[in-house]
């Protein structure tokens, strides 16, 4: 039972994971603050949990040959067979039903938002998109930016302005994310026959977009946290790290160096998950 | 690993200091402090996930300028406000001076704005604290702006043998110290602006 946990561990991208419950916290904090009902949070750090890793664990599975083929993720359980396959299957559609029921027990427009961002993920994005076009990866970031979504709407009971921003911020924060590893990564990608904009419109005109979605995300998370009058002083950091982001992206346009490149990946990881505790901790 | 720790103590630091270490004061230090302690605080951050010797960096050697000139702006705007625009205005011309100097590639007028520019706030920054602090306007501690401003003179001196090919001390050795520099020198600026 141990070892099988831990080849099913690296399945749900902890990490990955992780930052996507913290979204979901930040959003339902940024509409519930003080939070008092401690059973509500559970249930939103719950059934997060479970449908994002679920989410996960079904795009290992459909993604398995493409990892095989790629030198950063063929020593992955899947690939390397020391899962079965059919197992994988019904324990990713079991554990996404789990997180589904739990949802549905806080709030009904909760569990939509939540459903949209499995559904995004693994039907739109996954299965049908990814391996057809380099654009898929606007899907992916909508999926992304479900959670904080989700979090808000079990806030307020309601889609509402400062939500859809937080959920633009995300979604304009993945292309920073996921293209900056695509450039470094580029060759995987091509040897596993999945398009990226790297390989599609080079690397100088990724790096353009890369600059642009990160003043995107940025503002996007800046007008949020002034529209939910954030306490001014997490706001002041939220600025400057976003100056920081700008900054790190609009030096990877003029022949930025890999260790650059990699550097703005690390830096608007930690940005989002930076802001992310600030909307936590400065919420009023 | 240590070095790491150094620089994480920096980034939570300096990132304390702007969501709550300057409240309390007036709108420009604020804004002056903010950008300073943001200096310090992406710089930590940058050379956690990029090495320390990203230092050695152009762009690096341009921002780490700009560290004395906020902290500077924000004293004049904290305690001589009528003189706020004449010295911003100043020390914004010399700055600007630097850039257009390195981006046209002309290094020995670069280095003139530079020398300008750095002893001019430098001392602003120095002297200034122990001229309040004799007039009893703020308590002792405001020192700690001084100390900070002379550890930042030390790391800013350390870089400057570096990049100029005649160093004081190793390479390795710099990259060594670097990170403690930068972290007594921002609390330091903590102690003295906080007591402030």
């Amino acid at each position: 039972m141990l070892t099988k946990m831990k080849h099913y561990w690296p399945l749900i991208k902890s990490l990955q994971t992780a930052l996507l419950i913290l979204t979901g916290l930040a959003g339902y904090v940024s509409a519930r603050c003080p939070v008092y009902n401690l059973l509500t949070i559970a249930g939103l750090l719950g059934s997060l949990l479970l449908t994002a890793s679920g989410a996960t664990i079904l795009n290992m599975v459909w993604d398995r040959d493409i990892d095989a083929k790629m030198d950063r993720t063929k020593n992955r359980p899947l690939p390397r067979g020391l899962i079965n396959v059919d197992e994988a299957w019904i324990a990713g559609i079991i554990i996404s039903l789990l997180g589904l029921f739990w949802a549905a027990t806080l709030d009904l427009a909760y569990t939509l938002v939540i459903f949209a961002g499995l559904f995004i993920d693994v039907v739109i994005y996954t299965i049908w998109l990814k391996r057809k076009t380099a654009w898929s990866i606007v899907w992916g970031g909508v999926s992304g930016g479900m959670p904080i979504l989700a979090g808000r709407v079990l806030g307020t009971g309601d889609i509402d302005g400062i939500g859809v921003l937080f959920a633009l911020g995300i979604l304009f924060w993945i292309p920073t994310h996921i293209m900056t590893f695509s450039i470094k990564y580029a060759e995987d990608y091509v040897a596993a026959g999945v398009p990226t904009f790297p390989s599609r419109y080079g690397i100088h005109k990724t790096r353009v977009i890369i600059a642009i979605s990160s003043l995107l995300s940025a503002l996007s998370i800046l007008t949020s946290g002034l529209l939910m009058d954030l306490t001014i002083g997490y706001l002041r950091l939220i600025i400057v790290l976003a100056v920081g982001l700008m900054g790190l992206a609009l030096s990877t346009m003029y022949g930025a160096s890999e260790r650059v490149n990699f550097g703005l990946f690390k830096y608007a990881s930690l940005f989002m998950m930076t802001s992310m505790f600030m909307v936590i901790l400065g919420a009023r | 690993m240590l070095n790491r720790i150094i620089l994480l103590l920096v980034a939570i630091l300096a990132g304390f200091q702007i969501v709550s270490g300057i409240e309390g004061l007036g709108t420009i230090p604020i804004a002056y402090y903010t950008f300073s302690y943001g200096i310090f605080l992406i710089s930590a951050i940058l050379m956690l996930i990029m090495g320390v010797d990203i230092i050695e960096h152009d762009v690096a050697a341009l921002a780490a300028s700009t560290l004395p000139l906020g902290f500077s702006m924000g004293l004049v705007g904290e305690f001589f406000l009528e003189y706020h625009l004449v010295y911003a205005s100043m020390v914004s011309i010399l700055y600007a001076g630097l850039v257009i100097q390195k981006l046209r590639k002309k290094d020995k007028a670069a280095l003139l704005f530079q020398i300008l520019l750095h002893s001019f706030s430098g001392l602003v920054l120095f002297i200034m604290p122990l001229v309040l602090i004799v007039q009893g306007k703020v308590p002792i501690s405001f020192i700690g702006v001084s100390v900070g401003t002379g550890l930042i003179a030390i790391g800013g001196m350390a870089l400057a043998f570096l990049k100029s090919g005649k160093p004081l001390l190793s390479k390795e050795q710099i990259y060594l110290i670097f990170p403690l520099v930068l972290c007594m020198a921002v609390i330091a600026y903590s102690v003295g602006i906080g007591q402030g």
